[in-house]
C-alpha cells in the first residue's frame, strides 16, 4: 500500500499537485491568525472596493474588509464543512447500507426504497427546504448536506456487503456461532470499508462545492462570517470589480480541484479493476 | 455512433455559425443592433424595452401592492387623480373638477365626459363606483387604501360622491394609487368580476386581468409571463393624446448587472433597478443617460419597547445611545450615491418633511455615556435578526453588518442571525416578536400620512411593541395629523410628529434609498417617479 | 412475458416511490416554520385578520393537517397539482411553461458533455499516463470542480460583457418575440415557424449556459469512459487482438469502445436527470425561466403546491431515466438481462 502510494506520487503529477494544494489550504486554515494581515471582519468604509494593491493583495470588499484575510479564514469553514459532511454521511451511510445488505429481504427492500426516495429528490432543493425548516446557520447547512449525501454511501456499501457476504470467512464466522451484530461489525464492515473510503475522498470536493453553493444562496452561516460561497454571492453585485467575487471563487475552485485530484489518484490506485495495471 | 457524430458536426456548425453572426451583430457597435431592431420596428412602430425588478405575481389592479406593477397599471389604466410630476401634488386625471365638503367628509367629483375604455365603452360614474368598491371588497393586499371610504355613490352619469368615514387629508393621494384605478366594469363583470360585499370570495377576474387590461389608459396589456415578460401595446382608441411609443416590452430581470450589460449592448432601453456600482460602470458610456433620484423607501433599525422581547434595547437611553453610535455617513456610502438619512420618521420628499438628519450626528462619547447611565458601562451582547430582503437593491444583511461594526465601537456586541422572510421572520415581524432587527419600508401611497404608522399604536409601531398607552401624547399626534385639513395645520402637525421621534422611540431611520436608473438617450422624458418608478405614458422616442 | 413482468414491477415501484416522495415533501413543507400566508401577503394586509382568514380558506390552510394531506393525495391521484400560492396559476401550467426551457438547455448540454467526454476519455485511455492523459484528466477534474455559479459569472463577464461574442441572459434577444408554443423549445419552434434568424438567435442564447452546465457532466463522462476503456482493453480478448498486430486506434474504436460505453450510459442518464432537475444557480444567473428558477422562487416564498409539483416532476424524471437506462442495459448487454 505504502509502496504503491509512493509510485502514485511519482507517476501521477496531478495527485501530487492535489496533495500540495490540500496541504496548503489546511495549513492556511490552521495558521490563519498568523498569515492573515488583517482582521477578516474589520471594516474600513473609507477604503472600500479597492483594487488589489500592496496593502491589500486581493483588494477590499464593499465594507473595506481585506479580501485576502477573509479568504484565508474562509478556508476553515469550507474544509470543516467538506470533511465533516463526508465523515458523518459516510458513517451513517456505511451502517445503513451494511445493515440493509446483511439483513436482506424485506428490510433491505424498504430501507433501500427509502434511500432511493431521498436520492431521487433534487439535492439542492432538499437542502434548501431543510435549511428553511431549521433556520440557516453553519451547523444546519452541514446537517442538510449530510441528509442529502448519505444515501449514496448506503447504496455503495450495500452492494459491497452483498458480495462480501458470500465470502468464506463470513460463513466461517457464522458456522462458529458468532452473532449477527458481531459478524457485521467485525467481519463485514472492515472488509467493505475500503470502497467507501475511496468514495469519501472523491466526495470531499463535491461537498465543498455544495456547501459553497448553499452559502452562495444565503443559506449558510450569518454574515460577517468570511465564508467563500457567501463572499462570492456578495461579490456578484460588484461584477466589474472582479476581485471581490473572483478570489473567493478561485479559492473554492482550487480546494475542490485539489480534493478531486487526490480522489482521482486514489481511485486509480485502489480501484480493484484498475489496480492490477499498476 | 455515426448518427451521433453527424449530430456533433451539425451542432458544431451551428455553434460556429451562431458565433459568427452574433459576433458580426455585436462587433458592429450597438448601432448594428439597433438597426436590426429598427427593421422589425418598421412593421409595428417604436418599441421600447424596459427592464424592471421582480417580486410580484399579479397585474390585477385590485390586488397589486408591490413596487413595479404600479408602473404597468399606470400605463394601462387611469385614476381619478394622478401624480404628473414627482414633487407635485395629486392632480385631477379622470376627474374634471372636485370639491371637498367643509366637514371633510364628502368628496364630490365631476368626471371628464369624453373618456372611453380600450373596449370602446364610455367611462361613466358606474365604472368608478364599481372599481372603488371592488378594491375595497376584494379584501386583497391593497384594500386598506379604501379604509376611510364609507361609500361611493353615482349621482348622475358623470358625477360621483365619495363619502368618507372620517376626515382624511390624504384622500386625493390615495385615489392616485394603482388599486384605485378605474376599470371597465362591463368587461370585468363579463369576466367574473364583482364589486359586491362578498367579492373576496366570488370575484374571479384576476386571471383575466393578468392576461389583459381593462382600462382607459394609453396602453393595453397584451401578454404577461410571470417572472419573465410583460408586453404592452398602444391603445388605438385612446381618448387623449398618445406618445410615439407604440409598444413596450418589459423584461423582469432582478439582476442589476444583467440590466447594465443589456443596456450597454442596446438590448434594453431603460434599466429601472440598477445599483450604485453598475451606475459607476456606465458613467461616460456614449448614448446612455443616468438618473439617480432619492426614493421614499427607507430602512430602519427597530428596537422593541417591550423589555421581555427587546431586552437592553427596550431602554430608551440605550436606544438613544445607539442613535448616537451609528455612522450615518458610512451607511450612506455603503448604500451608494443619492442615499440620505431622514431627519426622523417622515422622509424627505413628502409634504411637511423636515428633510435630513445631519450626517455628523454620530457621537461615540455621548453614546458611551448614555450606556453608562443606563447601567451598561461594559456593553452587552444582543442578537440582531435580519431577513433575506433588500431595500432598492441594498441587502438588509449589508446594513446589519454595518450596524454590528458601529455598535462594536461602543461595546455592544451584536450577533447577526439570518432568518428568511418566508421561513418565520415575516411572522415574527408582523407579530412584534422581534427584539432587534433591521427592516425596510416602502410607502403604500404617496402621502406623509402613511408614515404615521410608525407612531405608537400604528401598524409598524405595534411591531416594535410601542403601544398607544405607553406614550399617549405621541400617539395622539396620529389623529391630529390625519384630521388636519388646511395646509398650515397639516404642516404643523407633521412637524410635531417628526420632532417627537427625532431623538426618541424604537425606530432609527438608517437610510433613505436612492433609485439608480439608466436609459438609452434615444428616449426623451424618462423621469423618476415615486409611485410609478417611470411614468411610461410620458416617455417618447426621439 | 418475463420482460412485461419486469416492466410492470418497475412501474409499480415508480408509483410507490412517487407516493413516498409526495408524502415526504408534504411533511417537509409543513415543517417550515414560516406561514405561506406571511410569505405571500404584504406587511399591511397581514395585520387584517379577515384577509388572512380568507386567504387561508382559499388554499385550504385552515383545515387540520391530516385533512389537508388526504385532500392533497386525492388531488394528486387526479393529476391536479393545485394552484401556486405565489403566481395564482395552476402548478401544472407553470411546470408546462418552465419545463421546456430546461429541457432545451439540458439536451444541448448533455450532447456537448457526451461528445467531448467520450472524445477526451478515449484519447486519455489510448495515451495512458502520457502528458496528454494528464492534461485531459486535469480538464475533466477541473470540470467537476468548478463552482457553477462562479463559472457562469466568469463566462458571462468574458464572453458577453467583455468580448461580446455570445448574447447575454435570457432565451431570446429582445428584438424577437417568443415563437408560438408547439414544443416549447425555442429553437425548434422557430424553425417550425420558418424563422431561421430567430432559431439561430435562440440557439446562440443556449450556448453559454449549456457550456457551463456541460462542464460538470463532461468531467464525469471522461472519467468513466477512461476507466472503463482501460478495463476492457486489459481483457484477454483485446490483448489477443493486440498481439495479432491490429492497429491500436482501430482496435479501440471498433472493438473496445462499444463495450466500454455501456457503463458510460448510466453516467449520461444520471447526468441528464440532474440537468432536467433544473440547475437552480445557472438558471438564475442566466435568467433562464426554467424549472430550477421556478423551484428556487417557490422555496423562497414557501409556495408549497409549487414545491411539491417541482419535486414530483424531478423525481419522475429521475426515475423514468433510471428505468430507461436499465432497460437499455438489458438490450445492449445480454449479460445484464433482467436480473
Amino acid at each position: 500500500m505504502l509502496r504503491s502510494l509512493k509510485k502514485l506520487f511519482k507517476s501521477n503529477y496531478l495527485f501530487t499537485l492535489g496533495v500540495i494544494i490540500c496541504i496548503f489550504w489546511i495549513l492556511m486554515a490552521i495558521l490563519a491568525p498568523v498569515v492573515a494581515p488583517y482582521n477578516p471582519i474589520e471594516q474600513g468604509i473609507s477604503s472600500r472596493l479597492e483594487a488589489p494593491s500592496a496593502a491589500h493583495i486581493f483588494g477590499t470588499d464593499n465594507f473595506g474588509r481585506d479580501i485576502f484575510s477573509r479568504v484565508i479564514y474562509g478556508g476553515r469553514y469550507s474544509l470543516l464543512a467538506g470533511c465533516l459532511t463526508v465523515i458523518i454521511a459516510g458513517i451513517i451511510g456505511t451502517f445503513y447500507g451494511a445493515i440493509a445488505g446483511y439483513v436482506g429481504g424485506k428490510t433491505d427492500n424498504i430501507m433501500m426504497r427509502f434511500s432511493e426516495m431521498i436520492l431521487s429528490f433534487p439535492s439542492l432543493i432538499l437542502a434548501m427546504i431543510i435549511n428553511a425548516v431549521l433556520g440557516s446557520n453553519l451547523f444546519n447547512t452541514m446537517f442538510a448536506l449530510v441528509i442529502v449525501a448519505w444515501p449514496t454511501y448506503a447504496r455503495l456499501m450495500r452492494s459491497v456487503v452483498l458480495s462480501v457476504k458470500e465470502n468464506e470467512y463470513v460463513s466461517a464466522a457464522q458456522a462458529l456461532g458468532a452473532s449477527k451484530t458481531r459478524i457485521l461489525l467485525k467481519e463485514i464492515i472492515p472488509n467493505s470499508v475500503q470502497s467507501v473510503l475511496i468514495m469519501a475522498t472523491t466526495d470531499i470536493g463535491n461537498q465543498i462545492l455544495m456547501f459553497s453553493t448553499l452559502s452562495f444562496l444565503g443559506l449558510g452561516s450569518a454574515p460577517p462570517t468570511p465564508e467563500w460561497g457567501m463572499m462570492v454571492s456578495e461579490g456578484v453585485e460588484y461584477f466589474n470589480k472582479f476581485w471581490v467575487a473572483g478570489f473567493p471563487g478561485l479559492a473554492i475552485f482550487t480546494m475542490a480541484v485539489g480534493a478531486n485530484f487526490i480522489g482521482d489518484g486514489l481511485r486509480d490506485l485502489l480501484d480493484p479493476k484498475l489496480r492490477k495495471q499498476f | 455512433m455515426k448518427k451521433k457524430i453527424m449530430a456533433l458536426v451539425l451542432a458544431m456548425a451551428m455553434v460556429v455559425g451562431a458565433t459568427a453572426c452574433g459576433g458580426a451583430d455585436k462587433a458592429g457597435s450597438t448601432k448594428a443592433g439597433s438597426d436590426t431592431t429598427a427593421v422589425s420596428e418598421s412593421a409595428n412602430g417604436n418599441t421600447v424595452v424596459v427592464a424592471i425588478g421582480g417580486g410580484f405575481d399579479t397585474l390585477d389592479p385590485g390586488q397589486v401592492y408591490e413596487k413595479y406593477p404600479q408602473m404597468i397599471i399606470n400605463a394601462c389604466y387611469e385614476n381619478l387623480f394622478k401624480f404628473y410630476s414627482n414633487d407635485g401634488e395629486a392632480e385631477p386625471c379622470l376627474a374634471d373638477t372636485y370639491e371637498l365638503s367643509e366637514d371633510g367628509l364628502t368628496l364630490t367629483i365631476k368626471l371628464k365626459e369624453d373618456v372611453t375604455f380600450a373596449s370602446g365603452n364610455k367611462l361613466t360614474s358606474k365604472d368608478v363606483v364599481f372599481s372603488l368598491n371592488r378594491t375595497k371588497n376584494l379584501k386583497g393586499n391593497p384594500s386598506f387604501i379604501a379604509d376611510t371610504i364609507g361609500s361611493v355613490e353615482a349621482v348622475d352619469d358623470y358625477t360621483v360622491k365619495i363619502n368618507l368615514t372620517q376626515p382624511d387629508s390624504a384622500i386625493t393621494s390615495k385615489l392616485c394609487y394603482s388599486a384605485m384605478a378605474i376599470l371597465d366594469s362591463e368587461v370585468v363583470k363579463e369576466n367574473g368580476g364583482t364589486d359586491e360585499e362578498d367579492a373576496a370570495k366570488k370575484d374571479s377576474a384576476q386571471s383575466y386581468l393578468d392576461s389583459t387590461s381593462a382600462g382607459s389608459g394609453k396602453y393595453i396589456l397584451t401578454s404577461y409571463t410571470p417572472d419573465s415578460e410583460i408586453v404592452l401595446e398602444k391603445n388605438e382608441k385612446y381618448w387623449g393624446e398618445s406618445t410615439n411609443v407604440d409598444k413596450y416590452v418589459i423584461k423582469i430581470q432582478d439582476d442589476a448587472n444583467t440590466q447594465m450589460m443589456t443596456l450597454s449592448s442596446g438590448d434594453i432601453d431603460i434599466a429601472a433597478n440598477m445599483t450604485a456600482d453598475t451606475m459607476d460602470e456606465l458613467k461616460g458610456t456614449d448614448g446612455i443617460k443616468l438618473l439617480n433620484n432619492t426614493t421614499k423607501t427607507v430602512s430602519f433599525l427597530m428596537m422593541n419597547m417591550d423589555e421581555k422581547i427587546g431586552g437592553p434595547v427596550s431602554d430608551t437611553k440605550v436606544q438613544q445611545a445607539i442613535r448616537y453610535a451609528l455612522d450615518y455617513k458610512g451607511i450612506q456610502k455603503i448604500c451608494g450615491e443619492g442615499t440620505t438619512t431622514p431627519y426622523s420618521i417622515i422622509q424627505a420628499g413628502f409634504f411637511g418633511s423636515l428633510g435630513e438628519r445631519t450626517t455628523d450626528y454620530q457621537d461615540v462619547d455621548k453614546a458611551k455615556e448614555l450606556l453608562k447611565e443606563a447601567g451598561y458601562e461594559k456593553g452587552f451582547d444582543i442578537d440582531l435578526t435580519v431577513c433575506d430582503l433588500a431595500m432598492e437593491g441594498i441587502a438588509l444583511t449589508d446594513l446589519a453588518q454595518k450596524v454590528k461594526s458601529d455598535l462594536a465601537e461602543v461595546g455592544i456586541n451584536v450577533n447577526i442571525v439570518s432568518n428568511a422572510w418566508a421561513a418565520g421572520y415575516g411572522d415574527d415581524y408582523r407579530d412584534g416578536k422581534l427584539g432587534f432587527t433591521v427592516m425596510y419600508w416602502g410607502i403604500d401611497y404617496n402621502d406623509p400620512n402613511v408614515q404615521l404608522e410608525f407612531l405608537p399604536g400604528g401598524v409598524v409601531g405595534l411591531r416594535a411593541g410601542w403601544t398607544a398607552e405607553s406614550d399617549p401624547e405621541i400617539a395622539a399626534l396620529y389623529s391630529k395629523a390625519v384630521n388636519a385639513l388646511t395646509t398650515q395645520e397639516r404642516e404643523a402637525a407633521l412637524k410635531e410628529v417628526q420632532e417627537a421621534t427625532y431623538e426618541y422611540g424604537p425606530f432609527i431611520m438608517l437610510a433613505q434609498a436612492a433609485c439608480p436608473m439608466a436609459y438609452n438617450d434615444r428616449l426623451d422624458n424618462v423621469e423618476f417617479s415615486d409611485p410609478y418608478t417611470v411614468d411610461l405614458t410620458q416617455v417618447t422616442v426621439k | 412475458m418475463e420482460r412485461l413482468k419486469f416492466i410492470g414491477k418497475r412501474l409499480l415501484y415508480l408509483v410507490i416511490m412517487l407516493f413516498g416522495v409526495a408524502t415526504l415533501v408534504f411533511i417537509l413543507t409543513k415543517l417550515i416554520p414560516g406561514d405561506p400566508v406571511t410569505a405571500n401577503l404584504s406587511q399591511r394586509a397581514l395585520s387584517d385578520e379577515s384577509i388572512v382568514a380568507a386567504y387561508k380558506a382559499k388554499y385550504g390552510l385552515d383545515k387540520p393537517l391530516i385533512v389537508q394531506y388526504l385532500l392533497y393525495i386525492k388531488s394528486l391521484v387526479t393529476f391536479d397539482l393545485g394552484t401556486s400560492i405565489r403566481t395564482n396559476n395552476a402548478v401544472l401550467d407553470e411546470l408546462q411553461r418552465c419545463y421546456p426551457a430546461t429541457i432545451e438547455l439540458a439536451l444541448l448540454s448533455i450532447i456537448i458533455a457526451t461528445v467531448l467526454g467520450i472524445f477526451f476519455g478515449v484519447i486519455s485511455a489510448i495515451k495512458r499516463n502520457s502528458i496528454i492523459d494528464q492534461i485531459v484528466r486535469a480538464i475533466s477534474v477541473t470540470g467537476v470542480s468548478l463552482p457553477s455559479f462562479w463559472f457562469a459569472l466568469l463566462m458571462l463577464f468574458f464572453f458577453y460583457y467583455k468580448l461580446k461574442v455570445f448574447p447575454g441572459p435570457g432565451r431570446l434577444s429582445t428584438s424577437f418575440s417568443a415563437p408560438a408554443t408547439v414544443t416549447g423549445l425555442y429553437v425548434l419552434d422557430s424553425l417550425l415557424e420558418g424563422d431561421f434568424p430567430k432559431a439561430l438567435d435562440a440557439f446562440s442564447h443556449l450556448i453559454l449556459p449549456s457550456l457551463v452546465l456541460a462542464a460538470f457532466t463532461m468531467g464525469l463522462i471522461t472519467r468513466t469512459t477512461r476507466s472503463n476503456l482501460l478495463d476492457v482493453m486489459s481483457t484477454d480478448y483485446i490483448r489477443t487482438a493486440k498481439a495479432k498486430g491490429l492497429n491500436q486506434t482501430k482496435l479501440i474504436i471498433h472493438h473496445a469502445l462499444g463495450n466500454a460505453l455501456i457503463p458510460v450510459l448510466t453516467v449520461i442518464g444520471l447526468g441528464l436527470g440532474n440537468l432536467l432537475g433544473g440547475m437552480v444557480l445557472v438558471e438564475t444567473i442566466f435568467n433562464w425561466p426554467g424549472v430550477g428558477q421556478f423551484a428556487y422562487q417557490s422555496v423562497m416564498s414557501n409556495d408549497f403546491p409549487s414545491i411539491i409539483g417541482v419535486a414530483l416532476l424531478i423525481a419522475i424524471n429521475y426515475m423514468v431515466i433510471n428505468t430507461i437506462v436499465d432497460i437499455l442495459y438489458g438490450i445492449i448487454d445480454p449479460r445484464v438481462r433482467l436480473s
